[in-house]
């Protein structure tokens, strides 16, 4: 019995596996034809935008940037002084020390000349215990909050929203060096609606590698380390060519913690970020797109902008790395269980349809269909049901698929962005060849762990490991 | 037993192979050709910006010879480049005679016609930036038409480009483009903010427009433009039936100033809207600096907090005449009042002062009033800092000081400043 039902079971699973590859691969291309485009009429946007009337205006929409930070010593300082220097014209600067154990607190008081301040709080969102607010004396628009810790980051910020003064919010990470033009360039899209766009990220890249200095970038030298360069690949994949696809149909499924703007009074209508879940930012977008379209709001916007924004700190070691995606996949599937009445359900239109089918077949369970496909024609051989020419000429599939998206990806990246240069780009092109034989399993690793974590309930937020700068 | 098709999965990796090599050649001399292209643009473009500034350097007459030559060689896509950067470039003075000979130059007609026909988008919206820099009178309509266009990118920059033309023409076309509701007043307005100083008889105009929204913006502009000729018709929008429009004729009329203007405020004072109480009492204390103090004083104990806010930025910008109204509320029994108060006197800085008059030989009994005053209102923090900045003899002092006014908090606040207890 055994001896017949075996092969045909590997032979379904061959078949499932390759219609899976192939409709994934579909996917892809199609959302990296439409961001090629969206990602041309945003640049053309950019260049065409009239940003002095915007700099001088006093009509320009102020916004509060909030930077939470946990034992973050060493970035602190950068990350604060690349948020003063942004160009804008008005903007407030609220840092939260989330219960740092480390000199967070003192790194921030010599830069910024700190003075207790009796300020009225209200918990209008959950965040756990204030000890003190302070106001920077050499600063006038940077407020720092000293709170307790374990609400994890969306305890921080929720603590800073509760005191942040502006109709939008820019929230960030205490890792992450702003780009001295990031605000104008993104509010400048916000101003031409402020009553429906709710949300917009933008693109961040890693800063590993380059020279920071007073919060500005003095020597654009990026990680050739490859487990950098493949994060700095990945990044282009993600925010680049599917979130710029998914933000053209309304589709945007997170707005990320490294550099993201939100409307203040959506926080306040639906709670602000929960810290009940593994990573806040998921989870929040998603809780978001819930209450628009139950309520069948079709004019809200959250949109993508491939703009770079900012430069935050990636894993630098597979450790870390692993550690980091696990985090991500628990988050993942808490955020798919929790909100899973949306999918294939047709008042959530293109979210339910478009959106949720990838989150679901790929991002929950496809690592489990790539590994049991590979798994089970290698026990094929074995069991001699499989030949070994099927195996390769399937794993090569699986490799230049990958491949493909990799290279799309870095051309619509850089065709209309000079960030990388051609050093760089010739480095990452290698580097997508490669990418399958080893980094996508450091990634299956740990996106298994992150599934057996999560369905052992872990929730923690792990920080990993910051490189020495 | 099965067929796994693996000849033609075979072929299909040698395709996908065979297309990744493809594209990998293709990025890596994209890219090169990308930098080069690059390379050579911005080197052009330094050339003309360079000419151009040679240009207004030689005076009036050499623009008028030598411009037509110099703009012949622009493409429309340099043309951008340079109206985008103008102000670094040639003198403000010599813009205009600029502008005259772009217009005079007849490549006008052509982009006229790109603006108006072109198939490519992004050509067309260059051109359409263009004339709004060129400020023609045939641009006007245009650039009019384009707005109302279904492409939302060539709507957008044909308002930009209007913004540009800063003239009453196009600043009616953007305040009658406002009431349909397709970009935000924020946008608009912001555009409109930019234009000289006559666009405010345009805006007075459409203060009177029926929709609100229009009169809204138009007053919100107004208030950023100051001015006086135009209060009794602001003093009357304080009475408009929309409470958005009172709160901007607040604004407008804090913008004007004096006595006049706050009496078109004191009505406002004790609207039913907290919003516009709020812009009333910000107003008042713009309008009338430290007059404003008793006038807004009882607001002090506004349900609404953003209201009282308000109140305290009035107090805190005029501490000394604010003294005698926070005496008063120290010694009456609304505890967030109290509490309000104590913060004006840190955020003022006035602790400061209170704590060395305290080190007096005789202090004014208004003095122990007031730190009565902030210790039972309960915000120690910042009289701590304020503490900490005295000598050891001189903070005994006031630390008995407060010891007779509350001896727990004072005992807590020696302890904290010797650093023996840390808060938490």
């Amino acid at each position: 019995m055994i001896k017949f039902l075996l092969p045909v079971f590997i032979y379904l699973l061959f078949l499932v596996s390759f219609a899976y590859f192939f409709v994934m691969t579909f996917y892809f291309l199609l959302l990296s034809a439409i961001s090629f485009f969206e990602e041309k009429r945003r640049v053309m946007e950019l260049d065409a935008e009239d940003f002095t009337t915007l700099y001088s205006s006093s009509f320009t929409l102020p916004v509060s940037v909030i930077i939470p930070a946990h034992n973050e010593e060493e970035w602190i300082t950068d990350a604060v002084k690349a948020a003063l220097n942004l160009k804008y014209p008005e903007f407030e600067v609220i840092v939260v020390d989330d219960g740092s154990t480390d000199n967070t607190l003192k790194q921030l008081d010599s830069l910024l000349k700190l003075k207790p301040f009796d300020m009225p709080f209200a918990e209008y969102l959950r965040c756990g215990r204030i000890r003190e607010i302070f106001k920077s004396q050499a600063y006038p628009n940077v407020t720092v909050i000293n709170k307790d810790g374990g609400c994890k980051k969306a305890g921080a910020v929720n603590a800073a929203l509760n005191i942040s003064r502006f109709k939008y919010v820019c929230v960030t990470d205490a890792d992450t060096i702003i780009e001295p033009d990031a605000l104008i360039k993104v509010m400048a899209h916000v101003q031409k609606d402020p009553e429906n766009i709710i949300g917009v990220g933008a693109y961040f890249g890693l800063v590993n590698g380059l020279k920071i200095k007073d919060g500005k970038i003095i020597k654009w030298s990026f990680s050739h380390k490859p487990t950098v360069a493949s994060q700095n690949i990945e990044y282009m994949r993600s925010l680049i060519v599917m979130r710029t696809a998914w933000s053209k149909f309304n589709v945007m499924p997170i707005i990320a913690g490294g550099f993201g703007i939100w409307r203040r009074d959506i926080f306040l209508e639906l709670g602000g970020y929960s810290p009940e879940y593994s990573s806040e930012d998921l989870e929040f977008t998603f809780r978001v797109h819930d209450y628009f379209l139950e309520k069948n709001d079709k004019k809200y916007k959250v949109l993508m902008l491939p703009y770079i924004a900012s430069w935050t700190e990636g894993p630098s070691n597979i450790v870390s790395l692993i550690r980091q995606r696990n985090r991500w996949q628990r988050v993942t599937n808490e955020t798919v269980w929790h909100y899973k009445h949306m999918i294939f359900n047709l008042r959530y239109g293109a979210f339910a349809f478009f959106l949720l089918p990838y989150f679901l077949f790929y991002e929950v369970f496809g690592v489990f269909i790539e590994v049991a496909a590979i798994a089970f024609l290698v026990w094929g051989i074995t069991v001699q049901v499989v030949d070994m020419r099927v195996l390769l000429a399937f794993f090569s599939f699986m490799v230049l698929t990958n491949t493909i998206s990799s290279l799309l990806a870095i051309f619509i990246f850089t065709k209309d962005q000079k960030v990388f240069s051609m050093k760089d780009i010739t480095y990452f092109i290698v580097l997508s060849f490669l990418e399958f034989f080893w980094y996508r399993w450091i990634i299956t690793i740990a996106k298994i762990m992150g599934t057996f974590s999560w369905l052992r309930g872990i929730k923690t937020y792990d920080q990993y490991v910051r490189a020495e700068r | 037993m099965f067929n796994y098709y693996e000849n033609v999965i075979w072929k299909i990796d040698g395709a996908l192979f065979a297309c990744a090599l493809a594209l990998s050649a293709f990025i890596i001399i994209y890219s090169a050709l990308k930098d080069i292209l690059w390379r050579r643009r911005n080197q052009r473009l330094a050339e003309l910006k360079k000419s151009f500034q040679h240009l207004a350097e030689a005076g009036k007459n050499s623009i008028k010879n030598g411009c037509i030559s110099l703009t012949s060689r622009v493409r429309p896509e340099e043309f951008l480049s340079i109206t985008h950067d103008i102000n670094s470039i040639i003198p403000r003075k010599f813009e205009s005679q600029l502008r005259q000979c772009f217009i005079s130059y007849n490549k006008l007609s052509d982009i006229e016609r790109l603006a108006e026909k072109s198939g490519n988008k992004w050509k067309r919206i260059q051109a359409i930036i263009i004339l709004g820099y060129a400020k023609s009178e045939s641009a006007l309509n245009i650039l009019k038409a384009s707005l109302f266009n279904k492409d939302e990118d060539i709507s957008y920059f044909s308002l930009l480009a209007l913004g540009e033309m800063k003239d009453e023409s196009s600043a009616r076309v953007l305040f009658d483009f406002l009431q349909k509701r397709i970009y935000s007043g924020y946008k608009i307005i912001s555009l409109l903010e930019s234009f000289p100083a006559s666009v405010a008889e345009v805006a007075i105009e459409y203060t009177k427009s029926d929709d609100p929204f229009v009169r809204f913006w138009a007053l919100r502009l107004l208030s950023k433009l100051n001015l006086r000729g135009s209060l009794n018709t602001i003093i009357e929008l304080t009475k408009d039936s929309v409470p958005n429009v009172r709160a901007a004729a607040c604004d407008c009329l804090a913008g004007i100033g004096g006595q006049e203007a706050a009496a078109g405020l004191r009505q406002c004072l004790y609207d039913d809207f907290w919003f516009v109480r709020m812009h009333a009492v910000r107003g008042m204390g713009k309008a009338l600096g430290k007059d404003s103090v008793r006038e807004v004083s009882a607001l002090i104990q506004d349900g609404n907090w953003l209201v009282r806010d308000a109140v305290k930025k009035v107090f805190k910008d005029n501490i000394e005449e604010s003294l005698t109204v926070i005496e008063k509320i120290f010694s009456g029994n609304d505890d967030n009042a109290k509490s309000d108060c104590a913060e004006v006197l840190e955020f003022s800085g006035y602790i400061d002062t209170l704590l060395k008059e305290l080190l007096s030989k005789e202090p004014h009994t208004r003095t122990l009033a007031l730190l009565k005053g902030v210790v039972g209102a309960r915000a120690h923090l910042g009289l701590e800092w304020s503490i900490k900045k005295f000598s050891s003899q001189e903070r005994a002092h006031i630390i008995s000081d407060i010891a007779r006014i509350d001896p727990l908090l004072s005992e807590h606040i020696d302890k904290k400043i010797k650093d023996i207890i840390k808060e938490p």
